[in-house]
């Protein structure tokens, strides 16, 4: 079983979970495997021979990681109504604080950032582009640029 | 003004067609409206001139540079619904509803991921143009690809009345008209030059369209800051008003998820974040782009704007939620009127203008690319289905032809069919399109094991999932209701997750296939 294969049983595995968290209405189930589904599909997309590379692999976890301890504290912190307005960052509640700046505007920032910082080394290299040309014989390793 | 009579306590109006009667400023707008119309009939007439093929008119000549690729896919993704929807779903149901604009804190990053570099390469060595022409030469499958061109046509004729509803009722604000005459005007517009210029003017007028729709956001919301006194005192005004006491409900009105359950927000995130790759407007926008280098920038680019596009949703369903519960306003008659009140009561002609504008901008966005890739369903897929293929001046032609009958098919949905017609119509939208298409896309062209089989499954049941739990809910038959509806079970969420597994347990079920080499350099590169 090859790389993408193990990951798309993976990928299978956490769909079911989401299934089953939808029919017993599990939030923390929901909210682990909703962003664990997301996360393995932009690996999948980003997989090179079976493998993830380092740097953009090890961003997009981490923000992973942080968007699914920002969704548990949230969901910890409105258990208890009155809770949510005890404390405010620039104006907004604080667990609707961390929805907007935490799980919204700080991951969408460093999830597309790192795609455009990396994007020459992990996600089209010119050498895998000079493979592509290679085996279809076309010239996409030259841009319009480069061949005006 | 208004601004001096709020603070004097008096209750501002909030029914549109008292507030558009009283309106002095109402000249200038509709001026500034016209005036944005005239720029993009302009726009149109230029694309059309530069349209020389089917190419040009459907993947605009492979031509686009990375900002207008960009700014398309933003103003396409976040159509009429951000603007007018949005707000009120706020303003209905609290914070919550911006979950459905904070998946764009990964759904670009999704589409570029997983789909965007396959789509680039696919489109360098075959003839693709449309998602399904994608489904065809992955699966080399005729069944799963005109299912998958069925499902397109057919979807995305009946999404678009609900689009050309929203502009209608837009335009018969601005310039005092029925409903139907507002519909009537859009379809033309958006017609003159969706058929003219195909998808070269649809990207350029895209362009105008998202730039005016980000700068337009970020005033709006400062405006709604402005007028409730800061972010901190308009959620205290909800938390704290006596009328959600009850239960906490104000308290939970501003917190992360609203008044509904989480699971519930959760799953909205959810579906649009994943089920982005299933959209076939955005998917098609791939094949477009002129140097696949630039696919470098594209996802933080179509993520900010989208970012700031969404602020305006929220200031505005919370400004108006607040003025309201504070006695400063009168209750909506309808949530949907929370953007036109907040305009008509809080802002200046010019803003209104540009803002109502910017809301035009954004349906029409959306209804030229689904006008665009209905046509290039008809005039590709279903041919293919009975094993033929136009030649470019006849897909040119028929191209054209079909835009102008898709067109109008749409805006006799729209203007005969009741209210409740069109929320069903609507339910045809974008949660059948991720289940339909999102596995063979996605999982197909980054799994080879994936087989046709699994493709033509995971798309029929998608569909069919889809459409059946979605009209049975919009029906209330007892079946649902007594199932998955007793559940609160989101629709979306579970046939897109029943399709993804159908596609990989019957892909696992049958036999591998031999990728052609040149496909298979698509998949490993």
């Amino acid at each position: 079983m090859d790389k993408n294969t193990k990951l798309v049983m993976f990928i299978l595995a956490s769909t079911i979970l989401l299934v089953i968290s939808q029919l017993t209405k599990n939030s923390t189930l929901f909210a682990i495997a909703m962003m664990v589904i997301i996360y393995s599909w932009i690996f999948l997309g980003s997989l090179k021979d079976g493998k993830l590379p380092k740097v953009l692999g090890m961003t997009w976890f981490a923000t992973m990681c942080i968007m699914i301890a920002s969704l548990l504290a949230m969901l910890e912190i409105v258990k208890v109504p009155e809770n949510i307005v005890k404390s405010h960052v620039l104006g907004f509640p604080l667990p609707t604080a961390i929805l907007f700046f935490v799980f919204w505007i700080f991951a969408g920032i460093v999830n597309t950032a790192i795609f455009s910082i990396r994007f020459k080394k992990d996600v089209l290299s010119d050498q895998w582009l000079n493979e592509f040309d290679k085996k279809t014989g076309s010239n996409l390793s030259i841009s319009d640029k480069e061949a005006s | 003004m208004k601004l001096l009579m709020t603070l004097l306590t008096d209750t501002l109006p909030s029914d549109p067609a008292k507030l558009v009667a009283d309106y002095k400023g109402m000249p200038l707008t509709a001026g500034i409206v016209i005036f944005y119309l005239l720029i993009v009939l302009a726009i149109g007439y230029w694309a059309t001139k530069k349209t020389k093929s089917s190419k040009d008119f459907f993947i605009a000549g492979k031509q686009i540079g990375p900002i207008a690729l960009a700014l398309a896919a933003f103003s396409a993704t976040l159509s009429g619904w951000l603007f007018v929807g949005a707000p009120g779903l706020v303003y209905t149901i609290g914070t919550g509803a911006m979950w459905f604009t904070m998946s764009t804190a990964v759904a670009y990053t999704i589409l570029w991921a997983v789909t965007g570099k396959r789509m680039r390469l696919l489109v360098e060595i075959r003839d693709v143009m449309t998602v399904s022409d994608a489904i065809y030469e992955r699966f080399n499958s005729r069944f799963a690809s005109v299912l998958a061109g069925v499902a397109t046509l057919v979807g995305v004729v009946l999404y678009l009345a609900t689009q050309l509803l929203a502009m209608g009722v837009i335009l018969s604000y601005v310039f005092g008209i029925s409903v139907t005459a507002g519909v009537a005007i859009g379809m033309v517009i958006t017609l003159l030059y969706a058929i003219g210029g195909g998808m070269l003017a649809g990207i350029y007028t895209d362009v105008f369209q998202g730039t005016m729709m980000a700068v337009t956001s970020i005033v709006i919301f400062a405006i709604a800051l402005s007028v409730g006194d800061g972010m901190e005192n308009i959620t205290n005004a909800i938390a704290h008003s006596t009328a959600l006491a009850e239960g906490g409900l104000g308290f939970k009105f501003v917190g992360p998820f609203g008044i509904l359950p989480p699971i519930a927000i959760m799953s909205f995130f959810f579906l649009l974040a994943l089920g982005i790759v299933g959209q076939p407007h955005l998917v098609h926008k791939f094949f477009m782009i002129k140097d696949i280098k630039k696919l470098r920038h594209g996802a933080f680019l179509t993520t900010m704007p989208a970012i700031i596009a969404g602020l305006l949703s929220f200031g505005v369903g919370v400004l108006i939620k607040s003025q309201v519960l504070t006695g400063n306003l009168e209750p909506l008659l309808k949530a949907d009127d929370a953007i036109t009140v907040f305009l008509l009561n809080y802002t200046t002609p010019v803003l209104t203008g540009l803002a109502f504008a910017g809301i035009a901008s954004a349906i029409m966005s959306t209804a030229d690319s689904f006008i665009n890739i209905a046509s290039a369903a008809a005039v590709r897929d279903i041919p293919l289905a009975f094993g033929t293929k136009l030649n470019e001046k006849e897909e040119l032609k028929w191209g054209r032809i079909t835009a102008l009958v898709c067109g109008v098919i749409s805006v006799v949905l729209a203007v005969g069919l009741s209210s409740e017609g069109i929320a069903l119509l609507g339910a045809f939208g974008y949660g059948t399109f991720a289940a339909a298409l999102a596995p063979a896309i996605g999982l197909g062209y980054n799994w080879k094991r994936a087989t046709k089989e699994g493709a033509a499954a995971s798309i029929g049941l998608g569909l069919t999932l889809g459409i059946v739990l979605e009209v049975s809910k919009s029906l209330k038959l007892a079946w649902y209701l007594n199932s998955l509806g007793k559940l609160g079970v989101n629709n979306g969420v579970f046939s897109l997750s029943i399709s993804v597994i159908v596609f990989i347990v019957v892909s696992m079920l049958t036999k591998q296939e031999k990728i052609d080499k040149d496909i298979d350099a698509v998949m490993s590169c």
